[in-house]
């Protein structure tokens, strides 16, 4: 089975001196060049570096071979953004961290769990017109009809070479999750689910999960699914504060029923203005969560502004903050989130980690 | 800090807001902390002493039968009653599942469960093809488990006594509770686990007949047959006897009388060893009825009585009488000499 191919080829990628800054790569300009020496300059345009090129420079610097026979057989990290109030940006984290992972060098694999399929549409998925298999199909397919399960052409790949791949959602996700309520799927559904279909996961070095604002039971399936961290994105407006108190309780329903490690958030402050409200909102937040605050906070910036189109006939025009301008400041504060992700979660190139833990 | 410094991390918090003055979370942060201690609460099997039993969380769920394994370490039962599984497939096909079956996971991704109990039904829903069944998920340990299983089983078709010792005893020597706690834990008083532990201190040869059979005998009995092993030791002889006693059971003669035709025979047996009944003779017309018996009540003496048939052979009751006079000369001649030799 192939995987469904999503505005392919599409040819991201970034220019040399942001290639090595985020390759963290010591030595001249040429040196650089000559390691990319199969790459050729386009007439009149600048030559960009796709992730497929700095995963090979990074495996190059890490100093792992080519091609490793032997993979890691594990379910990869698992990273989730998720809030309970909607529009404070857990899916624009979540598509620019997953754009990031792949940008640093990692495989990676979104996965939708919105019936709003905002994440599918801001990767250029048609969520009206396109056939999707969704995760709640899966997971159903995984837990009464495990031999009609086919996830690989569920997968829309959106880079090639599998750098970033995506579970779509759309509408009808909303259904499955009645199902879900219905018939009283185990917590660890998901996980299982993951956990059984390692031959396929297992390929990813990292999967970035979109959830929807609602605690839906796939919701509460995706955080006990999660190893100790979630991202929660909060905007510094009192409503937005208000609705960690929700989470928190979420949280303490789900911790309670949980096998070992609790999850805790990292609460990323996102489109913080220099203003004086939202200064006194991150003093607010600051004083709250001590110990749980991301120490930087995410600019209100316009690249986010622009991801989505405004006619809604063009989905293909959508695209991610940092796809459409890596070198904003806002796109560079999520790379610097991503890269610290990178060392919290411990991610890897080929199973060698990328950044070290600090 | 650089320049370009600043340029990396434009948005750091301590930066833009001075380093912070409070020490202690907020309200919010404390029940953040709070949900995070919280860890694995409810997952936590339940304190030996608490009053809640392990039912607490539980719910029904439809499970799909692939999912579910039998475990015979579980179940006290030793073995599927077939005609129960058509009653309840009857019944299954006619009004639907009326009882979930308990079922405990296997492992944390649950995505395979161990009947505690319902086995009938599991094959019953088996049987009539169904994908999914209803169940009741105990997350219990392994040692829960047996005593719901106990405790689910008498509901339907009840255990017999020899199946609950076996059960009583594996508990015990797995978790090392004493009888007391045991009684306490599964709500039975203390003699009756003594009672039904009476099963295990009979030899294996009659265990197996049991395992076979576990309805064949109550406490009762067990107890009795237990008292003619203490009484005349566990010898090869008794536990053969005791097994044919039961094959007896088995084909329909009555549990009550087990311990006393053991006994019979026995004595019986040991009359015969006796040589006084070694003397005993007796001479049977075709048809097997005893028509003369011959004693020799002392050494110098033979009496010949007839019991009452006819058609004995003339001949046949001269020879056994003939061989009972030389019997008794043969005996009497080396005692004689033993005397002689003492005078």
């Amino acid at each position: 089975m192939e995987s469904k191919v999503v505005n392919f080829p599409r040819d991201f990628g970034v220019k040399a001196r942001q290639a090595q800054e985020l390759t963290e790569f010591s030595g001249t300009p040429r040196q650089f060049r000559e390691f990319f020496s199969y790459k050729e300059r386009e007439k009149g345009k600048h030559l960009t570096y796709m992730p497929s090129d700095i995963r090979r420079l990074r495996k190059f610097q890490l100093g792992g071979e080519e091609d490793k026979a032997e993979v890691g057989n594990n379910v990869p990290p698992i990273i989730v953004t998720h809030t309970s109030k909607g529009g404070v940006g857990k899916t624009t984290l979540a598509t620019n961290l997953a754009v990031s992972f792949a940008i640093y060098g990692h495989k990676t694999l979104i996965i939708d769990t919105d019936p709003q399929g905002s994440a599918s549409e801001m990767l250029g998925v048609d969520t009206a017109l396109d056939d999707i298999q969704h995760i709640g199909h899966l997971l159903r397919q995984h837990r009464e009809a495990p031999a009609q399960l086919d996830i690989e052409s569920a997968i829309c790949s959106i880079y090639p070479d599998n750098m970033l791949d995506l579970l779509p959602a759309d509408i009808t996700l909303a259904s499955s999750i009645s199902w879900m309520d219905k018939s009283s799927i185990p917590d660890s559904a998901l996980s299982a689910f993951l956990n059984e279909n390692r031959e396929i996961f297992s390929r990813y070095e990292v999967i970035v999960v979109d959830t929807a604002p609602s605690t839906s039971r796939l919701t509460e399936l995706v955080l006990h699914a999660v190893e100790r961290e979630i991202i929660t994105p909060v905007t510094t407006d009192g409503q937005s504060i208000k609705a960690l108190r929700v989470l928190v309780n979420i949280l303490y329903d789900v911790n309670e029923r949980r096998f070992g490690q609790a999850i805790q958030p990292l609460v990323v402050t996102n489109a913080f203005r220099r203003s004086k409200e939202s200064t006194l909102g991150l003093m607010k937040l600051r004083d709250e969560f001590q110990g749980y605050l991301y120490p930087e906070a995410i600019p209100s910036a316009l690249v986010f502004a622009r991801q989505f189109s405004l006619t809604e006939e063009a989905p293909e025009e959508n695209l991610p903050g940092i796809e459409r301008q890596p070198n904003t400041v806002g796109a560079k504060a999520i790379l610097s989130l991503a890269k610290n992700l990178i060392r919290r979660f411990e991610l890897k190139i080929d199973g060698t980690l990328n950044f070290p833990p600090l | 800090m650089s320049k370009k410094g600043r340029v990396k991390r434009p948005f750091n918090i301590d930066e833009i807001l001075g380093p912070s003055e409070s020490s202690r979370p907020g309200e919010m942060g404390r029940a953040l902390e709070q949900a995070v201690k919280v860890a694995g609460k409810k997952r936590e099997l339940e304190p030996k002493s608490t009053s809640t039993p392990p039912s607490a969380h539980a719910h029904a769920v439809e499970i799909p039968l692939f999912r579910l394994k039998e475990n015979w370490d579980v179940q006290p039962r030793l073995g599927i009653d077939e005609a129960h599984v058509e009653l309840l497939a009857q019944r299954f096909a006619d009004s639907g599942q009326l009882t979930a079956i308990l079922v405990r996971p296997l492992d944390e991704t649950e995505s395979e469960y161990e009947i505690i109990g319902g086995h009938h039904r599991y094959r019953a829903a088996l049987q009539l093809g169904w994908k999914t069944i209803r169940c009741d998920i105990r997350r219990v340990t392994l040692e829960q488990a047996q005593l719901l299983a106990l405790e689910d089983n008498d509901a339907s078709l009840p255990t017999s006594d020899y199946e609950r010792g076996r059960m009583y005893s594996r508990i015990m020597a797995s978790s090392g509770i004493s009888q007391g706690e045991l009684a306490r834990r599964i709500g039975v008083s203390r003699p009756r686990i003594s009672q039904c532990l009476v099963f295990l201190e009979l030899p294996p040869p009659v265990l197996e007949i049991l395992n076979t059979n576990p309805h064949l005998l109550t406490y009762r009995h067990a107890m009795q047959l237990r008292d003619v092993f203490k009484e005349y030791g566990v010898t090869e002889d008794l536990t053969a006897l005791a097994a044919q006693g039961l094959e007896r059971v088995v084909n329909g003669s009555p549990a009550a009388g087990l311990h006393s035709w053991i006994k019979l025979k026995l004595t019986s047996q040991q009359k015969e060893d006796t040589p006084k009944a070694k003397n005993h003779r007796s001479v049977t017309d075709p048809s097997g009825h005893t028509a003369f018996t011959l004693r020799s009540r002392s050494a110098a003496s033979l009496s010949v009585s007839w019991d009452g048939y006819f058609g004995v052979d003339a001949l046949d009751v001269e020879q056994a009488v003939l061989k009972a006079l030389q019997e008794l000369v043969a005996k009497a001649a080396p005692s004689s000499n033993k005397e002689s030799g003492n005078e």
